[in-house]
């Protein structure tokens, strides 16, 4: 592990307001990572979720709360707020929802991760700043907390800004806009 | 008629995703029976018709939630009719934007009923009985 | 400190617009609400208006129509007007643009694209 690295697993989620540090996710397929910063308190926060609903299987829920979108979205944000950030300040960007398994799946669970995700967020009054979503690729996702950078890597590929507008940047993406 | 449909299927993902956080999971075989709500479009311009959709008012209420961003007992009946109407109409608009892209449209503001039992778009030429996350949505379209 | 005048006959999407300005952080002043073009000219008469959203399919005046009567006001020409519309066709898009709108969005469309959209309509009308 690289110093300075907040490794956040699968159907985990970490928030720290050490400005040296970086927060780093690794091979989103299907999972979708959710980042946020808060630029004036320097808080940063990761959530790596696996699956939409908690309804799915409510006892995996009460165990690990992270794994879902629905119960681990507002955890990441109430972390964040106790630890200095502000709502309205919080610059967030997600990232995966990939289809992984075969390329002509037709509602595959990647896709719908990605949606519960943007809808949790709509519902929550909450914009999201960037998005890499879709396509079939892994992506391994580094949220700088100094800077507010948020910098992705696809398997192979060198690593790329999150930029601060929206764009599809995954192959394949499906969602427009 | 089967590119319609294509057409037809490739508007609904962009629209449900986009600005309903929803998604087509499959196809049911028909519109079940009971209390619908239904909402209808007309155009004309390039080519005429109409677009109807037709949902459960509990789906319309659970679609009308995620396109307003509210939660779903935060929801009056008007705003589920007002969102119904806004279904048809941006459906019809993405429909059109992909049979004629350089035609010429206007559609016209849209008319929302409730029909009991089903059949809801039974009599239109193209139908599609979506299966989405929320219930079904059935879509009827007729182009002239 | 801005005034956006919101042009559409669907009370939702009216809704929905309203609550991506407010969650976009822009400075407002006001959000005024209007359900086709007549109301809309009649507000851009009465009061300041620093910005219009407008959609096209409308009852009584249609969004182009609007657009029209705002280019050929000698008052009202300089408004930055977005249309965000589910007419999805090219014709219509390129026709609106030359005619003056500064933003074309299309609807189905995500909440941070109409978000960009009026930032950078914002961003140009302040050099």
């Amino acid at each position: 592990m690289t110093a300075g690295q907040v490794v956040v697993g699968v159907a985990d989620c970490r928030i720290t307001n050490d400005a040296a540090a970086s927060i780093v996710t690794y091979a989103l397929g299907s999972c979708v990572a959710v980042a946020i910063h808060d630029p004036v308190t320097r808080v940063g926060g990761m959530l790596h979720l696996m699956l939409p609903e908690s309804s799915l299987d409510s006892a995996k829920a009460e165990r690990n709360p992270y794994m879902f979108a629905d119960t681990g979205i507002p955890l990441l944000f109430r972390q964040a707020y106790a630890a200095g950030a502000e709502k309205r300040r919080l610059v967030v960007r997600i990232a995966g929802g990939a289809q992984v398994m075969d390329s002509n799946g037709t509602f595959n669970i990647g896709k719908r991760n990605c949606l519960t995700v943007k809808k949790l967020l709509w519902k929550a009054g909450v914009m999201i700043h960037a998005e890499s979503v879709g396509g079939n690729v892994s992506r391994t996702v580094r949220l700088e907390v100094d800077s507010g950078r948020c910098l992705m890597r696809t398997a192979g590929g060198p690593e790329q800004v999150l930029g601060d507008r929206t764009s599809a940047q995954a192959e394949g993406s499906v969602v427009r806009g | 008629m089967a590119d319609m449909t294509a057409l037809l299927d490739q508007a609904a993902e962009e629209v449900l995703e986009n600005m309903f956080f929803s998604g087509v999971i499959g196809e049911v075989p028909g519109e079940p029976a009971g209390e619908r709500l239904c909402a209808t479009v007309a155009f004309a311009g390039s080519s005429e018709g109409e677009l109807t959709v037709s949902a459960a008012a509990s789906t319309m209420a659970v679609l009308a939630a995620g396109f307003l961003g509210v939660e779903e007992n935060e929801i009056a009946d008007t705003q589920v009719r007002s969102v119904a109407g806004e279904l048809a109409n941006v459906l019809c608009g993405a429909f059109l934007g992909h049979l004629e892209p350089l035609g010429n449209f206007r559609i016209s503001p849209p008319r929302i009923t409730d029909v009991q039992g089903a059949g809801a778009v039974r009599h239109m030429p193209l139908r599609k009985y979506f299966e989405l996350m929320e219930g079904d949505l059935a879509v009827g379209l007729t182009v002239n | 400190m801005a005034s956006i005048l919101i042009v559409d006959d669907s009370s939702a999407m009216r809704s929905v617009i309203k609550r991506i300005i407010k969650l976009s952080g822009f400075e407002m002043e006001t959000c005024v609400e209007a359900g086709d073009g007549e109301d809309a000219l009649a507000v851009l008469r009465s009061q300041p208006v620093d910005m219009v959203i407008s959609d096209i399919n409308m009852p009584r005046m249609d969004g182009e129509t609007l657009l029209r009567e705002i280019a050929a006001d000698q008052n009202l020409c300089g408004t930055p007007v977005v249309i965000v519309s589910s007419d999805a066709t090219e014709s219509r898009a390129s026709r609106l643009l030359e005619l003056g709108a500064g933003a074309y969005l299309v609807k189905p469309f995500q909440p941070q694209a109409l978000r960009e959209k009026l930032e950078q309509l914002m961003e140009g009308a302040h050099g």
